[in-house]
């Protein structure tokens, strides 16, 4: 495939091949396309036939273990995956540059496929297209360089250096957006994000006082876990409900996110409640910003929420209100936020601990009959996004785009 | 022997003093900026490259990244002297862009002439070090290129100018604010042109600086009119136009503007006026900041009240900020040297004239 | 008649000046009205009667400033309790700012006993003849560069800035005569002074009136009174308020009873006059100033604009509630009022901080709460203001910080308009030539200034003399804020949405006179 061919067409052809590797497509095409592009998924990686897709996978995968090891390292997952195919890449039999293509393409399915296991049956777009990404970038051909033996190690040394840069990113990530965090500020944020706790952490560190107003996260309480990174490095931090956001929004000087994926119109695919909160924070006029690695740049476009793959919203058997409501003992998910505990102050009255029991919905019979839906994630337009803090620099989101055509060049 | 790395702080001042010449420009230049006694810009901005071009032209440099450092120790101490004063830094920031990319030309020259794979391996930026490297050729280069910046600089109302007649149509009711060499220019140029429109002058107090405005606008022949800073909601209903004064333009879009250029900018966007911001883009700059703290200075009260007549006021105090900021999504549009740009654009150009790694000059 | 002019511009010059000095001597709350030339409007029941009979000479006329300042020493002027009722003996002194070349003080004999002698001669004085053909040589030709080439298009609907009105006849009734004069040199300003004073005038005229034989009295005295109407309206467009309260004179003449004797007749309406100064303005203020002090907290930030008589009179309040709370005196030139009120807060104790209207937005951030006054309510919930109060609540909004209008409800009005240009009024262009920092508010001020006054207008006079051709000058008084801005309006009767406006209007026509004030 020659490198000077525009991305479209490169995506499409893709699709024409019929290749196993469907990665691009899935991603790429919009979603009037994407079932069929599930459906082309699934015949050539069905589930039941991999025993890795079970929940506990057996060691005896290698390139599973691979990306286990590298996981347990604290890696961000996405560059986990990333490290597992550039061990794919040198440990390679293949003697052709097709051979390592399509080497790597069978391993980048396997790893979307466990990772969507691991993460709750939706497979994360930063890892997509961080994986995506990273094929892309080091198994550019070179028409320079005209035998295997050299582009091999060309692919490979790409490969470092790609790794390299993405470990380095949340540091630089920190480093551009923590003069943005003023002393005396109030800042929001939403969910939990290494980035953003870098940030807010690197803000600490060069002596800024400011505090820190943190959404719990439900349902898995994901601003509880962010709340104690930052009170553990000093930062005073309030805990509020996710719906108080707009209560709380006249006082708060900044809203600072994460992102899962950012897309090309410069918008976010964030943990649910970040679009709300975005809109609450545009009605007051309050800058938003968004610390992402360039790594979670999708070529994705959605247009409304319906656009999100995977994004589970029916289904009942996750459950819509664990486990901060629904008492602390009893299942292994409560633990998870039980050491949070006590320690977070309430801003306001005792008519309700955030995260004491809550009998309401342990029984009834009106409870079985209720629908809930449950999406983990949204998507937020770019208009309410102010600036994204990214390794690639401080970007309007206009210059997504921008980045995205250029990475994907 | 001295070191050809440019100390920093104040050992850069008895560094320099080995170059009398040079020393005596640079702290003349560092005077005058800590007293705000260059008026203006564009002035600021070419003492700066004036001093800078001494500099280099004088001192020992070897490779591209000590040339890099000298600027750098030297544009920091420039800055540190007048930190509000941006375009200093922006032009620094521009020269070390011009070095990094002479230096990666005559590079590229040398690597071709020798030949070889290297060359393409070096296209991912791993060349990190390359500055190191020493390249001939890159003193003229860089001197040629900064000429050319200069010349730049030198025709920045002449390239904005050309533009006055495709923005101001005919009748057209435009509203500006205090004064500013620039819109003054461009209106000028338009009238000078023969286009007939009509010219609201808002008087920005407390300096009034709009009534010297709309009389040298009126000597120009164009219909102005005089209003007060708070008929300014009042009028902006029935103006085409708002042409803002612009101090400084900054990353995100958003610009540095005389106080009351957010009050008027704000009053055209909630009645549907297009804000336009006319300047001259080497007042863009690589910093991001989203309050009306960024940049401000306060100035003396004394604009807005007698210092004896303070004393009678024992509970109050007085302020008399300079400057406003503006975001990016109250202005319409940048009227450049390089033509028209929309706020969400200004990145792009950031990239085009600045290294992302220059963005601190430490 | 350049000699008003003339007064005028002078007096525009310099009045600032002095009255802010006098703002800053007198240490009374409440003083906003009371303090300032204005108050004939707030004399109550009090006189505007000429003690002598108006002497039309061809001398120039020279009008002195006579402020409340220090100097003076009036009655009553130490107390730190006024009311707007203790007021009531103060305002005397200012009443007399009338024309001395007239030797007509106009102002009521009580307040005549406490002016001393010195105080006149020393105005005259500062004011020499020489000084007065430089004035008028310069208004005139300010006079001839303001002229129909310099008109705004924009504008030209509305009755244009110009001093050869106040010229009077000599059929006007003094007390008439000398508050049309007040009224062009912006002696009296303020809706709430204008209207008081006007009626309070008008009272006089009432008094004065003698019933031509023959004639029916509901008829002839309205007849009376239009002159004297159109003359106040020729030295000054009348407010909105003004008009409303025109309105309502006219109508309760319309409506005496017929079988009443004219003496009778007479009495019912000074004690209408009376009681609509009393309940529509003074009272109201007072209620609404205390329902506003209410919504101040501990630990505001609140931000004012110009000089407002019922906002002066909240915070005033609230200071008295013991409120703490900080005051953000956003003031614009040409008229600077602001300056009177920081003064008067200052005097109360209240920490101010004094900035200019460009720099709204750099302290928004840190507002709490925007108090704003009320030139007149609009029914479709716009609000007629000072210029500029657009602007301030705008920035309100946009920095989503509560915008609240002080209005009492005789300001309310059924008109309807969408933007400041169909109706406003556009002031002295010369204003706009003053200097920068406007006049000082110290007595050495004051000082300098009467030098200055010596060499009237220097900045006009080298402006105007080199004022390009092309260039005009706008100087309009109002602006109207968008219903979209305005947050609350608190009114004597209560606070309510700008919505609200219409029904509060048409309430308060089915009882003419009031409004119940229950609180």
């Amino acid at each position: 495939m020659p490198a000077h061919m525009p991305s479209v067409l490169f995506a499409y052809s893709y699709h024409s091949d019929a290749l196993s590797y469907s990665l691009p497509c899935t991603i790429y095409f919009d979603t009037a396309n994407a079932p069929v592009m599930e459906a082309a998924l699934e015949p050539s990686i069905p589930p039941s036939n991999l025993p890795s897709h079970s929940s506990a996978p057996s060691s005896d995968d290698p390139l599973l273990s691979v990306f286990r090891s590298h996981l347990e390292k604290n890696v961000p997952v996405p560059i986990a995956g990333v490290q597992t195919l550039l061990h794919v890449m040198s440990s390679s039999r293949a003697v052709t540059i097709m051979g390592i293509q399509n080497d790597l393409k069978a391993a980048t399915s396997e790893l979307i496929e466990y990772e969507r296991r691991i993460s709750g049956g939706r497979a994360s777009i930063s890892f997509r297209a961080c994986v995506e990404l990273f094929f892309r970038y080091a198994t550019r051909k070179n028409d320079d360089v005209p035998d295997f033996e050299t582009l091999n190690k060309l692919f490979i040394a790409r490969g470092h250096h790609f790794v390299a840069n993405a470990l380095k990113s949340r540091l630089g990530i920190a480093e551009l957006g923590h003069s943005f965090v003023q002393d005396g500020m109030m800042i929001l944020t939403h969910g939990r994000s290494e980035v953003v706790t870098g940030v807010l952490i690197r803000a600490a560190q060069s002596n800024k006082n400011f505090t820190v107003m943190v959404t719990e996260g439900r349902p898995e309480g994901s601003g509880f876990k962010a709340a104690e990174r930052l009170t553990e490095a000093g930062i005073p931090v309030t805990v509020i409900l996710d719906s108080a956001a707009a209560y709380f929004m006249e006082r708060v000087d900044i809203v600072l996110l994460g992102a899962e994926g950012v897309v090309e119109s410069g918008g976010i695919v964030n943990k649910i409640g970040t679009c709300q909160l975005a809109m609450v924070a545009k009605l007051y006029n309050k800058p938003l910003y968004v610390a992402a690695e360039s790594y979670k740049f999708a070529r994705l476009y959605p247009l409304t929420q319906a656009d999100l793959e995977d994004n589970v919203d029916n289904d009942v058997e996750k459950p819509l209100f664990p486990p901060l409501l629904t008492g602390i003992e009893g299942g292994t998910a409560t633990g998870k936020v039980e050491e949070g505990e006590g320690r977070h102050r309430q801003e306001r009255g005792s008519s309700g601990n955030l995260l004491g029991k809550n009998t309401i919905f342990d029984s009834g019979p009106g409870v079985a009959a209720m629908t809930t839906k449950n999406p983990s994630c949204d998507y937020t337009p770019a208009q309410y996004i102010s600036l994204l803090f990214t390794d690639l620099g401080i970007l309007t989101p206009a210059a997504v785009s921008d980045e995205l055509i250029k990475l994907y060049q | 022997m001295k070191s050809s790395v440019a100390p920093s702080g104040k050992d850069l001042d008895a560094w320099l003093s080995t170059w009398p010449h040079v020393h005596g420009q640079y702290r003349s230049l560092i005077t005058s900026l800590q007293r705000r006694k260059v008026a203006g810009s564009l002035p600021c901005a070419k003492m700066t490259i004036e001093l800078l071009k001494a500099v280099m032209g004088t001192c020992r440099w070897t490779t591209a990244a000590e040339l890099m450092s000298v600027v750098k120790r030297v544009g920091k101490a420039l800055v540190d002297a007048q930190p509000l004063q941006l375009v200093v830094g922006n032009v620094v920031r521009r020269i070390l862009f011009i070095i990094r990319e002479e230096h990666k030309n005559k590079l590229r020259e040398v690597r071709a002439r020798e030949g070889g794979a290297t060359a393409s391996l070096s296209d991912d930026g791993e060349a990190g070090n390359e500055l190191e490297a020493s390249v001939p050729g890159l003193r003229t280069g860089v001197m040629e290129a900064i000429g050319e910046l200069q010349l730049e600089l030198d025709n920045v109302y002449n390239e904005i100018c050309e533009l006055a007649l495709e923005h101001i149509h005919a009748n057209e009711v435009i509203l500006t604010v205090g004064r500013s060499k620039t819109v003054e220019t461009f209106l000028r140029e338009a009238a000078e042109r023969r286009r007939a429109f009509e010219v609201i002058v808002a008087e920005s107090a407390p300096d009034i600086a709009g009534r010297e405005m709309a009389k040298s606008l009126a000597a120009a022949g164009i219909e102005t009119t005089v209003i007060s800073d708070s008929a300014v909601y009042a009028i902006m209903a029935r103006v085409n136009q708002v042409l803002l004064p612009c101090r400084a333009l900054i990353a995100n879009g958003g610009l540095i503007a005389p106080c009351g250029g957010h009050m008027a900018a704000l009053a055209a966007k909630e009645l549907s006026v297009p804000v336009v911001c006319v300047t001259g883009l080497f007042k863009l700059s690589p910093v991001y900041r989203h309050d009306q703290d960024a940049f401000n200075d306060l100035r003396s009260p004394s604009a807005l009240i007698e210092y004896a007549d303070t004393q009678l006021l024992p509970e109050a105090d007085f302020l008399n900020p300079a400057y406003d900021y503006v975001p990016p999504e109250l202005v319409d549009l940048y009227i450049t040297n390089t033509g028209g740009h929309q706020t969400f654009y200004l990145y792009r150009l950031l990239g085009e004239y600045y290294h992302h790694d220059d963005s601190s000059l430490d | 008649m350049g000699d008003d002019e003339l007064s005028t511009s002078l007096s525009e010059m310099s009045l600032t000046g002095s009255r802010s000095l006098g703002g800053i001597g007198d240490d009374r709350p409440g003083s906003a009205l009371s303090s300032s030339p204005a108050s004939p409007g707030f004399v109550g029941k009090g006189t505007l009667r000429p003690k002598h009979k108006q002497q039309q000479s061809g001398a120039s006329p020279t009008r002195v400033r006579k402020s409340s300042s220090p100097k003076s020493g009036k009655g009553g002027g130490g107390k730190a309790s006024g009311g707007v009722k203790e007021d009531r003996n103060r305002g005397r002194d200012v009443s007399s700012g009338t024309t001395t070349s007239r030797n007509t003080p106009g102002g009521s004999s009580r307040c005549e006993s406490e002016r001393t002698q010195g105080h006149i001669s020393a105005g005259a004085k500062r004011q020499g003849p020489q000084s007065h053909r430089g004035a008028r040589a310069e208004s005139e030709d300010w006079g001839r560069h303001q002229a129909p080439s310099k008109m705004i298009h924009l504008f030209s609907h509305l009755p244009q800035y110009s001093k050869r009105s106040t010229q009077s006849k000599s059929d006007l009734h003094p007390a008439i005569e000398t508050l049309g004069l007040l009224y062009a040199d912006g002696s009296v300003r303020g809706s709430n002074a204008r209207t008081a004073a006007m009626l309070l005038a008008f009272k006089e005229v009432v008094r004065e009136y003698q019933l031509p034989p023959g004639e029916v009295l509901r008829l002839d005295l309205d007849k009376a009174l239009k002159p004297h109407i159109q003359y106040l309206i020729n030295c000054r467009p009348h407010s909105i308020a003004m008009g409303n309260a025109i309105k309502w004179l006219r109508g309760r003449i319309h409506s005496l009873d017929p079988e009443a004797g004219p003496a009778e007749a007479k009495e019912s309406i000074v004690e209408a006059i009376d009681a609509y100064v009393e309940e529509r303005i003074t009272f109201a203020a007072k209620t609404l100033a205390e329902v506003t002090a209410n919504k101040i907290s501990d630990g505001d930030v609140v931000l004012v604009y110009g000089r407002s008589y019922s906002v002066e009179l909240t915070l005033l309040r609230a200071k008295a509630q013991g409120k703490k709370f900080r005051v953000l005196v956003v003031d614009s030139r040409p008229l600077l009022e602001g300056r009177r009120l920081l003064a008067s807060l200052s005097r109360a104790n209240i920490p101010s901080t004094y900035l200019n209207l460009n720099a709204v937005s750099y302290v928004m951030r840190g507002v709490s709460k925007v108090l704003l006054g009320v030139a007149a309510m609009l029914s479709n919930g716009a609000v007629i203001s000072r210029a500029g109060t657009a602007v301030v609540a705008m920035l309100a909004r946009r920095f989503n910080i509560p915008a609240i209008f002080c209005c009492e409800t005789y300001k309310f009005s059924d008109k309807v308009q969408l933007d400041s240009i169909c109706w406003n009024e556009v002031g002295d262009p010369a204003e706009l030539l003053r200097p920068a920092g406007g006049p000082g508010v110290t007595r050495q001020m004051e000082q300098a200034h009467s030098l200055q006054k010596d060499k009237p207008g220097i900045a006009a006079s080298e402006l105007t003399a080199s004022l390009p051709q092309r260039l005009k000058l706008l100087n309009i008084r109002y602006d109207l804020t968008p219903m979209k801005y305005v947050s609350l309006v608190i009114t004597e009767v209560g606070m309510i949405p700008p919505t609200s406006v219409p029904v509060l209007l048409r309430e308060s026509s089915k009882d003419d006179v009031n409004v119940n004030f229950e609180f």
